[in-house]
This record gives C-alpha cells, structure tokens and sequence, in this order.
C-alpha cells in the first residue's frame, strides 16, 4: 500500500499519474490540429493495410527475392562461403536478409512473412514521407504529404507484394528527410550548426544506409548530401562572409562521418560488397545502369516496343498517365513557385531555400539520368516508384503555400481549397476501393482510365492476380464438378511464373509448361505479353474484373471435348 | 515556397520544441504491425503433422523426425533432400497428426501424390494410390466422422522425384492443405503422442 500512497517519499503515486495524464492532455491539446489529423490517417492506413494484407497475391520479384536471401543467411551463418551468382547479385540484401531471419521466427509461411515485411517497411516509408513534409513545409506539409502518398494507388498497391522498389523507396525517402535536417541545421542562427548530437548522425548513417542495402543506387544520396551541403555553404559564404563558413565545420565532419557508416552498413548487409567494398558496389551500380541481360517486350502508347531501347518518354508518359492529376498539377505548381521564389532569392542575394531543391533534384534526377543513359525500362514507373514520396512531398509544400496565400484572401477561398482536397481524397480513396487489391493498375481519368489503357500500357505485370483467379477457378470447379474434383488432377498452363499455379491452386491442380497448354485442362492466365488474347476460342470458366476490364482469365481447354464424349452415348442410344 | 516557406524557415531556425515532430507518430506505424506480428506469433499453436523420413538406400540410417505446418509436400531438382540426409528419389515417410472435432461431420478428404501413397484414419485404410503410374494423381472420398479425437496418418513410398498432400475441406470450400489460418470453429489438428497411443486426450 505504501507504494500506492508513496512513492520514494515524493508524492502520492495516484497524484502523480493524474498529474502525468492532465500533461499529456495539456501536450495533446498544444499538438497542432494538422499533426492529429495525420496521426489519425497513419493509424488508420496501417490498420488497413494490416487487415487486407492477405488479399495480395504473390508477384513474380518475390521467390528470387526469398531465395537470395536464404543464401545471403547461409553465407553469414557458413563461414563467408557462398555461390557464385549470389556473390555477384547487383542487389543489396538489407530487406531479403531480414525478411530470411523474420522467417525464422514467424509463424506464417514465406509469401506471407514477406508481405508483412513489406507492409511493416512500406509504413515506416509513410512516417518517413510524414516527417518529411513536416520538416519542410510544417505540420499542414506533413498532413498533405502523407495524404498524397496513401492516395496514389499505384504507390499504395505495390506496398504489399514489392519487395525491392517499396523498401528502396522507404530508404530513400528517410535519407532525404535526414538529408532536410542537415541543411536545416546549416541554416539556423545559432553560432554552431548542429542537428541533433551524435544520436542524429548514427541515425542519419542508418537512413542513408536503408536504400542503398536494397538497391546501390541509394548511393545517389551520398552525392545529395555532398552537393546540397556544399550549396548551403556557397549561400553562407554569399550572405554572411567567409568566417561564418566556420559554423558549418561540424556538420561537413558529421556528413562525411555518417556517409562513411553509410557505406560500411551497406557493405556489411551486400556479400558482393563485403568481398570487394569500393570495386564491387561500383560494378553493381556499372551493370544495373547499363542493364541490358532483361529484353522484354514492354507498352508505350499501344506500341510494343523493347526494353532496351524504349524512348526517352517512356517513363514521364508512365507518371502522366499513372499518378493523379491533382498530384501532377500540385506537383508542377510546387516546381514552378520553387522556380520563381529561387529566381526572386537570387536577385535580392538572398539564400536559396535548397531543401526545397533537394526534393525537385530527388524526384527529377534519377529518372533524368535514366533517360540519358538509355537504361533498360519496363513494368512502367515500378523502378521509379521511390520518386514518388518526395513528389508527394514537393506537392503537399505547393498547397501549403497556397493555403497560406488565400488564408490572407479570406474564408470562402480557403474552404474552396479545403473542399476540392476533400473530394480529390474521397474521389481517389474510391478508385484504390474500386481496384483493391489491384491498386498498382491505376490508370487516371485524363488518359482514360484502366479500361483504355489495357493493351496500350503495362497493367497487370506483376502477378499478383493468379491469387484471386486461382481461388475462383477452384471454387468454381468445386461447386461444379463436385465428384470429379475428387478424383481428379486437373492440368493447368498459364502465362508467367510456375510458382503463380503451384503456390495459388491446391496441389490437386498440375502446371504444364505452355508448350503443352493444348492438352490442359485449363488455360489461366494474366494480361501480360499479350496472353489474354490466346485461346480467345475456349470457353472462359472464371474471370477477375476492375473497372470493367478483365485482369486474368481461365479458359476451359477441354469443354468441346467433354461436349463429344457427353454426346457419344446419346448417339449410339437407338 | 513563400508563405509557409517563410514560417517554416523560423520554426527550424529557433532549433525548439515547435520544430520538432511528435515523437509518438512512430509509435503509430510501428506498433500496430508489431502488435500484429507478436499476437500471431504467440497464437500460433505450431505444426501438429509429425513426419517421419526413412531412406530406401540406406535402411540402417537412423529415421528424421520432424513437425510440419501443412502435409504438402513436393520434390525435384532444386528441393532434393526430403529431409537432411536422405535423398526424395528413395525415401519412404509416415505423417500422422490428430484431428479433433467438436461433433461429427462429412468431410471431404483428398489425397494427391505422385508415388505410392495411402491415407488413413484411426487404422483403417481410407484412399489409397498405388504404386506404377509416373504422374501426379487424386484419390477423394467424403468422410463421416464422429466427434472427438481422430488419428490421421499418410505414408508415401517414393520412386523418383514424387509429391503428396492431403487436403480437406470443412467449410464448404474446395478442399486445401490444412490447418489454414482461417480454420473453422470447432475442428483444430494438434500434435500426436507416443507411436502406442497417439491420440488420446487425458
């Protein structure tokens, strides 16, 4: 009882329980209203993503993905011995690695674990977009950026099955967002530019480090971090005079200090890496750049054309008719005022607001470079699925500062803003309603929407489909043909990988290469490479609709011939 | 940015409290999906099928043991052991669990295998597969079974890359490996005893 009228001979531990609630309601109601409101949306994101995690199917990146990452634990827990093409993967194995000791522990199979690996990461990367926009733009910014990013469903569907773009883009987001607070810190008036202490540059190492463990191309953040540093110290040096560049020391030994723990997490998530630090990350980012082993056919605007050699408007044509158009113009809008606003700063030789460059760089760059090196492209804008965060954010800064300009112009124009924000979220919370759990075909209604843009751009590519096609296909020969489901195997062939069928049908269902789709019993597929439009003849069994369009179709390849042998007897009866 | 960009601006620049984000914002992504992950971890009643592996080229080698989620198993060039040890070209393996049921019911088992394989209930011999064709094949049959304990066991005898599964169904859904996670009330498939007495309920 003496605990619970005294504590340490202080005050009444009841007392002091009151006295801390009535804090945390005193520091609840000094939270800005905006900062809620996103804390309200991430619970209920994640929530949700939570709860429908299991109606995403299985894509083809993810079986490379899980195996990769077997052997990348066999080579740390086996003495640094490991295969060949493991050894010289271009891909970091930060994400596949985890998810390979997760497995250990969870109680879900592989596929399974892997989503929710995903869908764990695919939230840290909404709180890094949050704080990003927070960061630059203030609790209204951080609201906006977060809504932007759920609300762009082609971003949205990929958190769940995407087990290299959707943790790549985690890491990049959270390097800019450490990237922010770096040039921030450089920007304050305080005699030493400082960000946080020692604690703040472990944690910018570890940032730094997330994207470039899944992808070497995060190395693109090192270069940020140098080259926006240095811009801050030219604005210094120009506003200020040369003795105030002293300031900045800490932060250039902190930046290179956590560049260099940056590297080193990398190399030690990276077999290739860790053999060869410097030459084998170099190799990697040489051939994913150049990459040229992977020639598929890919869509542009109803052409066919090969990934190796797609024009330079293949992925800006993917983000126009791809994300919303209320995003799009946002975006634009923020890239123009950032324009003028640094045109206006330079002309009064005043500093340059660079954080705001950092993200226009971030989102402009990497697909800029792409263009210019004549990359290998395909599958759309899902390589470049990491820009979208930091366009939402850049976004989100343009509605923040035109909400600040019409505060000044009066209520009406600020409800005006307000309301078209509420039916721009209602109106795309339905389309990710409307194509669940196929948020990643999103098509916008400027390009005339996913039933126009079958066959003339990359839809469903991913696989993720066969989940839903081969459970109706089943239940439907389920409660069809009841007594020779029992004693049948039935012969599947399909477009795509083996592992859609064997991992999405019971094992009484047998895939058959396509070579022998004739003798099959079934013809299922997706609408990649055309082959929707194969066996057109066959009776279709079961379909999976969006919007109207057909996403993966299962066509009976047996149905005349069970019409003959039914009609045999019937015959040959007098 | 000009407006916000100006406030923005000052509030980072004063380096105080108003610039920072509120911490428990990471509480909210990061727990939920933790919470998620620890109640599914610590509900797991984990894999009741006992396995049994036996090589055919080596009879003195000793039998693996081993507990599995799901009785699905297949075998090939990349998955070529069937357990440690013992090469899935010549092997034979004996899986059992016990199934309890809550009150009796017609349940569709099927059993699918590429080998010679035969399922079982309480003893009795219920599908069988014989030996001789090179291709995976189904056996099916609804079951009647009463409630209480039932003792399921399948033993598969491989010659060559092989295959086997049982499924079930005990929804109304098409049959499927089981336990699923959205097993039905009532039917749950738990861990066998000894070899002598191995489903007895104390």
């Amino acid at each position: 009882m003496s605990t619970m009228t005294r504590a340490s001979g202080k005050e009444p531990l009841l007392t002091r329980s009151a006295g801390a609630v009535r804090e945390a309601c005193r520091s609840l109601a000094r939270t800005p209203k905006a900062d809620l409101a996103s804390a309200l949306l991430l619970g209920a994101v994640c929530l949700v993503m939570l709860l429908t995690l299991s109606d995403y199917g299985l894509t083809y990146d993810e079986e490379p993905h899980i195996r990769y990452g077997e052997r990348v634990l066999e080579f740390y827990t086996g003495g640094l011995e490991g295969r060949r093409a493991m050894l010289r993967s271009s891909y970091g194995a930060g994400f596949d690695l985890a998810a390979a000791l997760l497995r250990r522990v969870s109680p879900w199979d592989e596929f399974q674990t892997n989503h929710f690996l995903c869908v764990f990461v695919a939230q840290l990367g909404l709180l890094g977009t949050w704080r990003l926009g927070r960061l630059v733009a203030g609790p209204l910014g951080g609201l906006l950026s977060l809504m932007f990013l759920v609300l762009t469903p082609v971003y949205y569907g990929h958190q769940f099955n995407n087990p290299k773009d959707i943790p790549f883009a985690a890491g990049y987001v959270w390097g800019l967002c450490f990237i922010a607070r770096v040039l921030q810190a450089a920007r304050a008036e305080s005699p030493q530019a400082d960000p946080g202490g020692w604690r703040f540059w472990v944690s910018a190492s570890v940032a730094l480090a997330l994207g470039m463990s899944v992808r070497v191309g995060g190395a693109i953040l090192l270069a940020y971090l140098g080259l926006f540093l240095a811009l801050e110290a030219l604005s210094t040096w120009r506003s200020r005079g040369f003795a105030a560049l002293s300031r900045l020391r800490p932060l250039a030994l902190g930046s290179v200090l956590s560049m260099l723990g940056a590297w080193a997490l990398m190399v030690a998530f990276w077999p290739r890496a860790l053999l060869s630090p410097i030459a084998g990350p170099a190799a990697a980012l040489e051939s994913v750049s150049n990459y040229t082993v992977y020639d598929s056919p890919t869509l542009l605007a109803g052409e066919t054309i090969s990934s190796n050699h797609v024009p330079w408007s293949y992925i800006p044509t993917y983000f126009l008719v791809q994300l919303p158009e209320l995003l799009l113009a946002c975006f634009v809008l923020g890239l123009s005022l950032l324009c003028l606003q640094t045109w206006r700063r330079l002309s009064r030789r005043e500093p340059v607001l660079w954080v705001w460059w950092l993200l226009a760089v971030a989102v402009l760059l990497p697909p800029g470079y792409a263009i210019v090196r004549g990359s290998t492209l395909y599958n759309g804008l899902r390589h470049f699925l990491f820009i979208i965060p930091p366009l939402a954010v850049l976004a989100a800064g343009a509605v923040s500062v035109l909400l600040g300009q019409v505060r000044r112009r009066g209520r009406v124009f600020r409800l005006g803003i307000s309301a078209l924000l509420a039916l721009y979220a209602a109106d795309q919370a339905q389309a990710s309603w409307r194509l669940h759990p196929y948020q990643h075909v999103f098509f916008n209604r400027a390009s005339g929407g996913l039933a126009r843009a079958v066959g003339r751009y990359e839809t469903e590519y991913y696989g993720s489909v066969y989940q839903e096609l081969n459970e109706r296909l089943r239940e439907r020969l389920w409660q069809t043909r009841r007594d020779t489901y029992l004693n049948t195997t039935f012969r599947v062939s399909g477009c795509g990988s083996k592992l859609f069928f064997s991992r999405n049908l019971p094992p009484n269902f047998e895939f058959r290469a396509m070579r022998r789709a004739q003798r099959s019993d079934f013809y299922v597929t997706y609408l990649r490479d055309g082959c929707l439009k194969q066996f057109r003849d066959r009776a279709p069994v079961v379909s999976v609709e969006r919007e109207g369009t057909t996403l993966g179709i299962a066509r009976d390849m047996k149905q005349k011939a069970r019409r003959k042998a039914a009609a045999a007897p019937s015959r040959s009866t007098p | 940015m000009s407006v916000q960009g100006r406030e923005t601006e000052a509030e980072i620049g004063s380096n105080g409290a108003a610039c920072r984000s509120p911490r428990w914002m990471a509480t909210i992504a990061i727990l939920p999906a933790s919470l998620w992950f620890l109640a599914a971890t610590v509900l797991d009643p984990g894999p009741a099928w006992r396995a049994r592996y036996m090589s055919a080229t080596d009879p003195q080698a000793a039998p693996v043991v081993r507990f599995e989620r799901q009785l699905s198993q297949y075998w090939n060039k990349q998955n070529a052991l069937a357990a440690p040890g013992i090469d899935a070209r010549a092997f034979s393996a004996r899986f059992d669990a016990c199934l309890a049921l809550d009150r009796a019911r017609d349940i569709p088992f099927m059993l699918v295998a590429q080998g010679e394989a035969r399922f079982s209930v309480d003893g009795q011999a219920k599908l069988t597969l014989p030996e001789g064709a090179s291709e995976r094949r189904t056996r099916g049959e609804v079951l009647r079974l009463e409630a209480g304990v039932h003792h399921l066991e399948v033993e598969l005898t491989s010659r060559g890359w092989s295959s086997v599964a049982l499924l079930a169904s005990f929804d109304g859904k098409a049959p499927m490996p089981f336990p699923k996670n959205d097993e039905v009330d009532g039917v749950s498939l738990v861990k066998p005893g000894t070899q002598e007495r191995p489903c007895s309920r104390p």
